[in-house]
């Protein structure tokens, strides 16, 4: 029986991230808005530290997850709102989905609109920034573990403010708090890579780990209520 | 003590008659004056200054103030996050009244101990601001429970409120030892010299203040608490009742009107 | 005297944290009674239930 729940929640899942990636496919919106922006972030970045002392590079890991971060919120905002217009929502609550899957399914297209801003973003930091990356196979599972961790968090916060009139001013200040740690444990672990001393690394991605299993695991429990009240 | 209309006591004892006292809060806020007296006289004037090695001299007392802090304001956290669970769980207002009212409280308090930490810190760092572990975590956790605040102003339906409210009520809760982890080791990485501790190590008086400082807080929470909580219970039944008789008004015009009465709406939510 | 200067600012400190302390959470209280008196006005005496 449960097997049966979990595989009609994948199921529904895979519905929902279908229908994201198709709507971008079309709308091209995180293409043609969101990935300038974070390009855009770099380069304020160089305007705000002085490119000439070497700054940018020594906090490349740091500045990385910054427009991370700031993208992601752009992100979650598109996801959500791409439901809210029309009584989309109102469809999706009264459809047969499973509210878990829908989660999960909007977590996975934030999760992977967020991977396609990272992999740019991370080309952008060694172009503009000069800083050469080592220690691959880390900086790879830092990406992977921190974007889930910040999918999961994000569809959770997110379909809590979709519904509200506030929802661009609200959301920013329910995550970044949360996500801090995530931005902490990313930052150590790309110094950890680029300085070529992997060790401690690791350390921060397991809390990378345990942070998106904790989010995951708390949204598959909340997001039904949420989703109720949206 | 005998009046007739409503027992509302004599002298010390007398309370408003439109106020959230009853006498067993008279009764708990006169305590708490009287501890408070009590301890800023223990605090100010019967301690001694701290004389050890690295001594804080008189700056201990600050400690005095923003370690009860810190203890009532993760108090008041923990009580929003219980009392969300209990609302998800039993669905009376009750729980929603109590959890917003702790959370308001809560910040009140993380405000004093931000800027009680900071003045201390400033006197021994020479900066208004280090990135001490504790005094950021609590920072973050300040913007946090703005947050639970911002987004119980952005609901207006009371029930759609209290089921968000108290989700996040949990949820945030869950964060603050994940955000205090995180810090801790994050700093413990780049603490350079020796930063002077939040942490005094002192006894004797000075223990006994610091501790009588933290029941003290602990008491004008829940004497806040008591009030808060019924203010937050009688606005709920106001607007409880405000809405049933603009809902009365409306049907009685329509009726004056000789036109149908309408069915009854459900007030749209915020969107 | 560079003792007692120290001290004196010291002292400085010390008052600016209890007259913040005791404002902000004296400043509270007022506000919670006084908007308690403002709404429990507006209420019919049956629906304050802890007024003994």
């Amino acid at each position: 029986m449960a097997d049966l729940a979990a595989e009609s929640m994948l199921r529904d899942a895979a519905m929902v991230v279908g229908k994201d990636l198709r709507l971008e496919w079309r709308s091209r919106v995180t293409l043609s808005q969101i990935l300038p922006f974070a390009l855009l972030v770099l380069i304020l970045f160089a305007f705000a530290l002085d490119p000439d002392r070497r700054i940018l590079e020594e906090a490349t890991p740091g500045l990385f997850w910054l427009a991370v971060l700031f993208s992601m919120l752009l992100a979650i905002q598109r996801a959500y709102a791409v439901e809210t217009t029309d009584g989309v929502i109102d469809a999706l609550r009264l459809s047969d989905l499973d509210p878990a899957g829908i989660f999960l399914g909007k977590a996975a297209g934030i999760g992977l609109h967020l991977l396609v801003l990272e992999v740019v973003l991370f080309i952008g930091v060694t172009v503009l920034y000069g800083a050469t990356p080592h220690g691959g196979l880390l900086v790879v599972v830092t990406m992977l573990l921190a974007t889930a961790g910040l999918a999961a968090a994000g569809s959770l916060y997110g379909v809590l403010a979709a519904g509200l009139r506030v929802r661009d001013t609200l959301l920013p200040i329910l995550m970044l708090p949360v996500v801090a740690p995530v931005l902490i444990a990313g930052t150590e672990a790309f110094s950890a890579a680029y300085a070529n001393s992997s060790g401690d690394g690791w350390k921060w991605c397991g809390l990378l780990a345990a942070f998106s299993v904790l989010y995951l695991a708390i949204g598959i429990f909340a997001f039904e209520p949420l989703l109720e009240e949206s | 003590m005998t009046s007739p209309s409503s027992d509302t006591g004599a002298g010390i004892l007398r309370l408003h008659p439109d106020g959230t006292a009853s006498r067993g809060s008279r009764i708990l806020g006169i305590v708490v004056l009287v501890s408070v007296v009590v301890f800023l006289y223990v605090a100010l004037v019967a301690s001694a200054p701290d004389k050890s090695l690295d001594a804080q001299g008189q700056l201990v007392r600050i400690m005095y103030l923003h370690v009860p802090s810190a203890i009532a304001c993760y108090t008041a956290f923990f009580v929003t996050a219980v009392a969300s669970g209990m609302y998800l769980w039993k669905r009376t207002m009750g729980w929603d009244a109590l959890a917003a009212s702790s959370a308001e409280i809560g910040v009140l308090f993380v405000a004093l101990t931000l800027l009680t930490g900071s003045i201390w810190g400033h006197t021994t760092w020479g900066t208004w601001w280090e990135w001490d572990p504790r005094l950021t975590s609590t920072a973050l956790m300040f913007v946090l429970y703005l947050g639970y605040l911002a987004l119980r102003r952005a609901v207006l339906d009371p029930t759609s409120r209290a089921k968000q409210s108290a989700i996040l009520g949990i949820i945030a809760f869950v964060n603050v030892p994940i955000v205090h982890y995180s810090v801790d080791w994050w700093r413990s990485l780049h603490q350079t010299a020796t930063v002077a501790s939040l942490d005094p190590q002192i006894d004797g008086l000075r223990l006994f203040a610091l501790m009588f400082g933290m029941v003290v807080a602990m008491l004008l929470y829940v004497w806040l608490m008591m009030h808060r909580f019924r203010l937050a219970f009688a606005e709920a039944a106001l607007e409880a009742k405000g809405l049933d008789l603009a809902l009365a008004e409306r049907r009685a015009e329509a009726r004056a009107d000789g036109g149908t009465v309408p069915p009854s709406v459900k007030t749209e939510g915020a969107s | 005297m560079g003792v007692v200067l120290a001290e004196a600012s010291a002292w400085t400190y010390v008052t600016a944290s209890y007259a913040i302390t005791i404002g902000l959470l004296g400043g509270y209280s007022a506000w919670v009674i006084q908007k308690g008196r403002k709404v429990g006005k507006q209420l019919p005496p049956e629906d304050r239930k802890w007024s003994s």
